[in-house]
């Protein structure tokens, strides 16, 4: 019991530290798992990190694999409750708050104004995804651009939805680079 | 409706990849077929979701059901249905699945560029409303491209941490949006 509340906490502690996603608090998090806790080698955080990645749902899904890790599924429901607790609280607030202030000109000019630095983030999101999707040399980061370029063109004249244009990109990209390696 | 949320949190949540991408599909969800919301309203949204701390697409769904459904029980529907599929999922795949696999990781890979292909097609659509195409006065514009590039270059290349960008953003944004 102890333990999961230990869980809970360091993750409660860093959703509270994060902005946007997991990358930022990498460093942050490694050091009090790895090293204060000594629950986890740094080969195994590397791991989990991989594998959230890989899944489908927020990234943040290493949280819930660690507190498995260290303490079965009560520490699975530690990692869930912790990372999670912090935003649906702010997020609470930010409707209230919003809803009262919205109408007020201040507000809807700062929102406004800070549209372009959230695009960039999103851009910026992208082509770090890509740059770490497409190792193995500039052919295969040429192809991934062509691949997003055609399937950009797919979408816009409505061939594909967006969840079935993930599953195609997933299989052409699997198809192109065994193909290359043949 | 509640119903109709949490499938379409689930469907997002255990079918796709990549964050930024999920923007687009809760836009296609949420704003051109349920018409629930303007695409104006929606990026409002997303800005309130990038801004505050916490994982942004998990806050993206929690500010959006509370706008939707005006209750708590509709954020925590959408919560569960998003993140829960994922979680479960790695602690099931981590004792079946080898990760390793050259296949399964270039498969996951494919459904990343996917995922960046949505996102980008969602940058172009939002792109008009955010006054980088379209602003009537020159140097509005002209700020919105410096820091559109800004927060680009700074938050993938540079590699500032996110926090700084969003104050220098927003200090700049307000300087502006007041003083011009």
């Amino acid at each position: 019991m102890i333990i999961s509340l230990k869980i809970f906490w360091i993750f409660f502690k860093i959703s509270l530290l994060s902005f946007g996603g997991i990358f930022g608090v990498l460093p942050a998090l490694e050091h009090m798992l790895v090293t204060e806790q000594a629950w986890l080698t740094h080969e195994q955080f590397y791991q989990s990190y991989v594998m959230a990645q890989f899944l489908p749902g927020p990234n943040m899904a290493m949280c819930p694999l660690i507190g498995y890790w260290v303490d079965g599924w009560k520490g699975f429901l530690a990692g869930f409750l912790g990372i999670y607790t912090a935003p649906f609280l702010i997020m609470a607030f930010a409707y209230w708050f919003y809803n009262r202030y919205r109408e007020l000109q201040s507000i809807k000019k700062a929102e406004m104004a800070i549209r372009p630095v959230i695009i960039g983030l999103i851009l910026a999101s992208c082509a770090r995804l890509w740059w770490v999707q497409t190792t193995g040399g500039y052919f295969f980061q040429t192809i991934g651009v062509l691949l997003i370029l055609v399937f950009i063109f797919l979408y816009l004249k409505k061939k594909v939805q967006a969840i079935g244009l993930i599953f195609y990109a997933g299989l052409s990209w699997l198809i192109l680079t065994q193909l290359y390696l043949l | 409706m509640f119903f109709e949320w949490f499938i379409m949190n689930l469907k997002i949540g255990a079918l796709s990849f990549g964050s930024s991408g999920r923007i687009m599909m809760y836009q296609e969800a949420v704003v051109d077929e349920k018409k629930w919301l303007t695409k104006e309203e929606f990026f409002e949204i997303i800005t309130v979701a990038q801004v505050l701390p916490g994982p942004n697409l998990v806050n993206l769904v929690i500010y959006l059901s509370y706008r939707l459904f005006h209750q708590k029980l509709a954020a925590l529907i959408g919560l569960l249905a998003l993140a829960m599929p994922g979680a479960i999922l790695a602690v099931l795949l981590y004792t079946i699945l080898p990760m390793n696999n050259i296949y399964v990781a270039r498969l996951f890979q494919g459904f990343s560029l996917g995922s960046v292909a949505i996102s980008l097609v969602f940058i172009l659509g939002i792109m008009e409303s955010i006054g980088i195409t379209h602003k009537p006065q020159f140097t509005k514009k002209l700020i919105a491209r410096i820091l559109l590039l800004f927060s680009v270059l700074g938050s993938s290349l540079l590699g500032f941490p996110l926090f700084l960008i969003l104050i220098i953003g927003i200090t700049v944004g307000f300087f502006i949006e007041f003083l011009l």
